[in-house]
């Protein structure tokens, strides 16, 4: 008869992965030997990924490499060469970046870049990298405006809607394949090609989502709301959102952002009661002067 | 180490733990990674350990990916710790803050194995090779050959170098900046 509390492990070990989150199973983690019987139950339940917050920051940023490189490679988003308005993208969304707390911090760095398209849309890739296409900042009057459309895709990064949209079955495959599949010192050729064949997968679904299929309007309802969060949170009027979707709504249009995004004045009521700003108003004239001295839109 | 003898030496009472653990809430649970001594990797290409817990403070050592360092305290968003810089003989430890969000408790975090840092030990590299990683990116890009301008892009988007300096000028010339928002907020409309 096994020992009762062999039986206990085991039934712990069986129940936790389902129960418990990851900080708790870290937290059994450090709180246990790794040499015991019961530290290696959980170092072996903890090693069992579930869905894609398992994501580690580096895979994410690799994901989100390639992400951008699909949508790049295509003829339709051409990447801008106004060295001047990339840099002024960098700066107010590293400005949103490094003062809010609660912004997840990626592997690499967020980096914003602008394509020459008139189309309205926007990509934020996994990993932090953004891409805005002219069409869309057109639509800006101002650096909050401007800062209004950054942070909305900043918080898709935060709340990992790009990684959220792999297909489960893709990423329940590249788990249990990493999970076993991949601990020689060496990859084999086969595993390798396996391995690539399931990044793909996982590539294709989120282009897929960002160019073709859009988040759900819950996921925009809340890449809105904490996209507001950070605009307050550095000191930009947070009802520049509601400005931005506002001239969306006044001039429409169609694919793009349209097509992918619920529409703009559905946005807007999900917005809510108007958010008092009581900034500095010569602070604000002062960026809305360098918004109009650096990009020319 | 106190505590985890006694662990290893009664282990039904670990399994009851455990179990008891698995139920319970995981906000509380939560604390129990943050506790002093406990060692933290850092899971960003490069970042700063710095003098105080906050964005732009005077940086006291640069972090890389894989680097380790031990937690005095949690607090709020950043953690205090400890830093022994590898490679010298008898390190001195530095005393300074990271941010929560640069740093993970996981054992067998996923690094990408080609960071900044010219060594990684042999399970760090295992637990590279787990994951999707600059290897899978290469394959990725052998079989889609189309896609090399394009990535040559990419590069030039990241390499971009935005120094924290010009970033503060940029915050103070536009009145923003840490603690602006909350303040700005207590006003009336504008």
């Amino acid at each position: 008869m096994r020992p009762p509390f062999r039986t206990a492990l085991t039934l712990a070990a069986l129940v936790l992965p389902i129960l418990a989150c990851a900080s708790v199973m870290n937290a059994l983690e450090q709180a246990t030997d790794p040499n015991s019987a019961e530290g290696k139950l959980v170092r072996g339940a903890n090693r069992l990924r579930k869905s894609f917050q398992d994501l580690d920051p580096s895979e994410a940023h690799y994901i989100g490499r390639s992400v951008a490189a699909d949508i790049l490679s295509r003829p339709e988003y051409p990447l801008s060469s106004d060295e001047r308005l990339n840099r002024y993208l960098n700066d107010i969304g590293l400005a949103l970046a490094a003062t809010n707390e609660d912004v997840l911090r990626p592997f690499g760095d967020y980096r914003f870049a602008a394509l020459e398209t008139d189309e309205v849309n926007a990509f934020a890739c996994p990993g932090g990298t953004i891409l805005v296409t002219r069409g869309l900042l057109s639509k800006a009057s101002s650096e909050d405006e401007v800062a209004a459309i950054l942070a909305h895709e900043i918080a898709h990064v935060t709340l990992k809607h790009g990684l959220a949209a792999i297909q489960n079955a893709n990423l329940a495959q590249a788990f249990t394949f990493l999970g076993d599949g991949v601990a020689q010192a060496t990859m084999k050729d086969e595993d390798r090609a396996k391995l690539t064949e399931l990044f793909d997968g996982s590539i294709d679904d989120i282009v897929q989502t960002l160019i073709t299929s859009g988040y759900s309007r819950e996921a925009e309802a809340a890449a809105d709301a904490l996209g507001r969060k950070f605009l307050a949170g550095t000191g930009y009027d947070p009802e520049a959102l509601r400005r931005v979707l506002t001239k969306m709504e006044d001039v429409g249009g169609d694919g793009g952002m349209f097509a992918t995004h619920p529409a703009p004045e559905a946005r807007i009521a999900s917005l809510g009661a108007p958010v008092a700003f009581g900034g500095d108003a010569a602070a604000y004239a002062r960026r809305t002067a360098r918004f109009r001295a650096e990009a020319r839109l | 180490m106190k505590q985890r003898k006694r662990l290893a030496s009664a282990p039904a009472r670990t399994a009851l733990a455990l179990a008891l653990l698995g139920v319970a809430s995981a906000g509380s649970l939560a604390l129990a990674v943050q506790a002093k001594g406990d060692t933290l990797t850092v899971t960003r290409k490069v970042t700063k350990l710095r003098n105080a817990k906050r964005a732009f403070a005077t940086a006291v050592a640069d972090l890389a990916e894989g680097d380790r360092v031990v937690v005095v305290k949690k607090d709020g968003a950043w953690f205090e710790v400890t830093f022994s810089p590898a490679g010298e003989v008898a390190p001195t430890p530095l005393a300074g803050f990271v941010h929560a969000g640069d740093v993970s408790a996981k054992k067998d975090i996923r690094l990408s194995g080609e960071g900044v840092r010219e060594t990684y030990t042999s399970s760090e590299a295992a637990a590279a090779r787990k994951g999707f990683n600059p290897e899978v990116e290469r394959e990725h890009r052998a079989n889609n050959p189309d896609l090399d301008a394009a990535f040559q892009q990419v590069d030039a988007i990241q390499a971009r170098a935005v120094s924290d300096a010009e970033l503060m000028d940029f915050l103070t010339a536009g009145g923003l900046g840490l603690g602006s928002g909350s303040a700005a907020n207590e006003g009336g409309a504008r």
